[in-house]
């Protein structure tokens, strides 16, 4: 192609709109799209929702010698005409039927390490009437291999600029900027267009010509040959998929992977509730007190905390998942879970996000988006908060030692159980769902295996750092503001102390005047009327009259007026269930029993136990199935873009909670417990 | 010089017998049977076309079985039982027997 006179240019550029150029980059998965975005746009870049779908793609500026141009990253997919969601959305992008604007320019990208198919894909693509650049990537990895492509001889046969690139390295990346600017800003006339598909193969030519095609292209511009795969590959693919070893390397992958957001996770989360915690007290003590201190810190301080703290097991699992997916392991794990995945009408790549859910919703709602088709999306989302998370453990831990306390063997049993009641609902739900609301034929598994890479480091620490914002950017400010109005709701109305509170206070002072005093019975007092003062307060408060309401629903459970309480307070999130039972069960709290002592023998007003076996039992199946928690909540309302799939959610997994809830208690009471 | 998929070795390949592909040994190679691909449902026949797996073109065999991992050209694709077992092939000669 003539090069373009800077001046010539200029003048085009006059008539352009004051937006810049937008560029979309069109290709097959896997071809290097995104490694060759990053560095087009460098960190000038942010990942959003294409308008109105709930795929993501990435926008960012690249600068060129002659002005900015807008590059968007489109999904890889195996072909333009397919009747898949990935091809439907890319073709009603490219013809502006989505987004704000449509692209001005195509960069078709052609991975040079598997030529002749990519040749076959832009024969499809150079199709559409628009300016089209031709982008060879991965040119670096094909180099070494004894493969290179002569890109005028290329741009001659198609009839469109070619550039060779690599993302890796970086060449090429500045000359595609330009082309494609050049070529959006030339626009295509309808000579030219013509022109371009006479270089083409017709429309209607057979899969077997189209290969002939390609191949009479490659022989032509190529030089050099790829052997068919590499033996390397060849010698790690027979050992992954072997019986055996390939089960054992899925098994340790998969271990690694649930260790670091399950166990190393907890080191910055306890840094971070260090941090927060700190600055807290600190605030605490500067600020007068007054409800503006009680909002900063409790409200405010607490809700920020809420929601950072999810962001290390976020990052950790989406910096891991990237190495693995570069690797090229994800896809082969996908393929070895798919069997057993797809009777419940989830896909192989439902495996890791069900598995993150272990450890929290939150990373394993996001971590959906590596399947590709929406309705299995969907169901993965929908069921995934089914999965025990750590945030139920010390709840189970709680009711499982009151239920089979002195007989480890049975408690041991009972956890394994919960996990896997918690599993087993999940996937009868989506075996459900899928069958239901997301009816439909499921698309068969029909999964490329990409080439074994090794893994950037880099790309890594971007993916990681991209969620991460995104996290916050997205469902951060929902969930804070969750996190604000359910302390607001347990902290007003301000209830005034009991006589029986000012009481034991007075006492308490009495006792600390003493000169005798001794300071652990001291701080034992203060902390019961610590205690008192927030039961007390957390059943006048708001939460404890909507507890008041409540309690006809959870009557049948077993659970009364306080319990409903701790249960409506741990939607905010489930792990401040037990402290809330530690607060409503203060009243004994000056003797020195433990916290599982006093629950057990706490009584209700009428002289009742609380806690009974068939009660905590069915308190047990309830947490282990209920959705208590409104950040996942929060994010499924920005992931599904509705209202329609968090809500019905909460309403099946509630719904399924109280009706098992309700017959293991029956069956326990009927069973004379 | 470059591969060009050896789709010449037809006519040895032509006289065996059509098996599905799930019944090939690893390492085998075979041809795929032009009509199979027309049993399978539309969109599949699509998206493995645009894989790169397409009427007459020679596989080989990563991974045996159903589920099975084919290689045509420089591209693996895993296909699950039900794709796998409607896909019809001819043994190339010369190859390991199943
Ligand atoms: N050696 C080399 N590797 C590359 C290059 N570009 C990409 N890769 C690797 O190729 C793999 C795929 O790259 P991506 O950029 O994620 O590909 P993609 O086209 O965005 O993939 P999808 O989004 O899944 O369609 C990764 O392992 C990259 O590290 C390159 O120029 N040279
Ligand atoms: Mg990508």
């Amino acid at each position: 192609m003539a090069a373009q006179q800077p001046d010539e240019l200029e003048a085009l550029r006059v008539y352009s709109t004051e937006r810049p150029p937008r560029a979309a980059l069109l290709g097959q998965p896997n071809t290097g799209k995104t490694t060759l975005f990053n560095r087009l746009c460098g960190s000038r870049a942010r990942t959003a929702n294409i308008p109105g779908t709930t795929v993501e793609s990435r926008v960012g500026l690249a600068a060129t010698t002659h002005g900015a141009l807008e590059i968007m990253d489109l999904p890889g997919i195996y072909g333009l005409s397919l009747e898949v969601p990935e091809s439907k959305l890319c073709r009603d992008c490219l013809d502006g039927r989505i987004g704000d604007v449509a692209p001005d320019v195509a960069v078709i990208i052609a991975d040079a390490t598997n030529f002749s198919r990519s040749l076959r894909f832009a024969s499809h693509a150079l199709r559409r009437k628009m300016p089209c650049v031709i982008a060879i990537t991965l040119a670096d990895d094909a180099r070494r291999k004894g493969f290179s492509v002569n890109a005028a001889a290329l741009s001659e046969c198609l009839g469109c600029p070619v550039v060779i690139t690599s993302g890796r390295t970086g060449e090429g990346v500045d000359e595609l900027a330009d082309a494609a600017l050049r070529a959006a800003l030339h626009g295509i006339s309808l000579e030219s267009f013509e022109r371009r598909l006479n270089h083409l193969p017709s429309s209607s030519v057979s899969e077997s010509d189209l290969a002939k095609w390609a191949n009479d292209v490659l022989v032509e511009v190529a030089s050099g040959r790829l052997a068919a795969a590499s033996s390397v590959s060849d010698r790690v693919d027979r050992a992954l998929t072997h019986p055996v070893s390939g089960l054992a390397t899925f098994i340790l992958v998969m271990s690694v992977l649930f260790a670091s957001i399950f166990w190393l996770a907890q080191f910055p989360m306890n840094g971070l509730d260090l941090i927060f915690g700190t600055s807290g007290d600190w605030l605490r003590a500067v600020m007068p007190a007054g409800p503006l201190r009680d909002l900063c810190v409790d409200g405010i301080i607490g809700g920020v905390a809420g929601t950072v703290v999810f962001l290390p097991q976020i990052c950790l699992l989406f910096f891991l998942l990237s190495l693995l997916e570069d690797s090229g392991y994800l896809a082969r794990a996908a393929f070895a879970a798919d069997k057993f995945l797809r009777r419940f009408g989830l896909p192989g790549q439902a495996f890791v996000p069900l598995l993150s859910s272990h450890a929290c919703a939150l990373p394993g709602i996001m971590s959906t988006r590596l399947i590709p088709d929406p309705k299995d999306r969907l169901a993965t989302i929908l069921v995934a908060p089914f999965m025990s998370c750590t945030a139920r453990l010390p709840v189970y831990v709680l009711l499982i030692s009151l239920l089979f306390a002195g007989r480890p063997w049975l408690a041991g049993l009972a956890f394994v159980g919960c996990y896997a009641t918690g599993a087993i609902a999940g996937l009868f739900s989506a075996f459900l769902v899928r069958r239901t609301l997301l009816k439909g034929p499921a698309r068969p598994m029909l999964l490329e295996m990409p080439p074994y890479r090794r893994p950037s480091v880099r790309i890594a620490l971007w993916v990681m750092y991209d969620r991460g914002v995104l996290f916050i950017k997205n469902a951060g400010s929902m969930i804070l503001a969750i996190c604000v109005v359910m302390w607001w709701l347990s902290a007003y109305p301000k209830v005034a102390p009991s006589p029986e509170l000012l009481q034991m206070r007075a006492q308490t002072s009495e006792v600390a005047l003493q000169a005798n005093a001794n300071p652990e019975q001291v701080q034992a007092l203060e902390s019961a009327v610590n205690l008192l003062e927030s039961r007390e307060q957390q059943l006048g408060s708001m939460a404890g009259k909507i507890g008041l309401i409540a309690e006809p629903l959870f009557q049948p459970l077993g659970f009364d007026h306080q319990l409903t309480v701790a249960v409506l307070t741990s939607f905010l999130a489930r792990e401040v269930f037990v402290s809330t039972l530690m607060i409503i069960s203060s009243t004994d709290a000056n003797d020195e029993a433990s916290l599982l002592d006093r629950i057990t023998h706490n009584r209700r007003s009428d002289g009742t136990l609380l806690f009974t076996i068939p009660t905590a039992a069915s308190l047990l199946v309830f947490f282990t199935l209920a959705m208590q928690c409104l950040p996942t909540l929060a994010l499924v309302r920005r992931e599904t873009q509705s209202w329609k799939w968090p809500l019905l959610q909460f309403a099946w997994m509630s719904g399924l909670a109280w009706s098992m809830a309700w017959i293991v208690r029956q069956a326990l009471l009927t069973g004379g417990f | 010089m470059v591969v060009i998929p050896s789709t010449l070795m037809g006519d040895g390949a032509a006289q065996s017998k059509r098996i599905p592909l799930t019944q090939l040994a690893r390492g085998q190679r075979a041809m795929i049977d032009s009509e199979s691909l027309n049993t399978l449902a539309e969109a599949d026949r699509c998206l493995l076309r645009a894989m790169g797996i397409h009427e007459s073109c020679e596989l080989k065999v990563c991974k045996a079985g159903a589920p099975c991992i084919i290689e045509v050209e420089r591209t693996r694709v895993g296909l699950c039982g039900s794709v796998a077992s409607k896909v019809f092939v001819k043994p190339c000669d010369g190859c390991p027997a199943a």
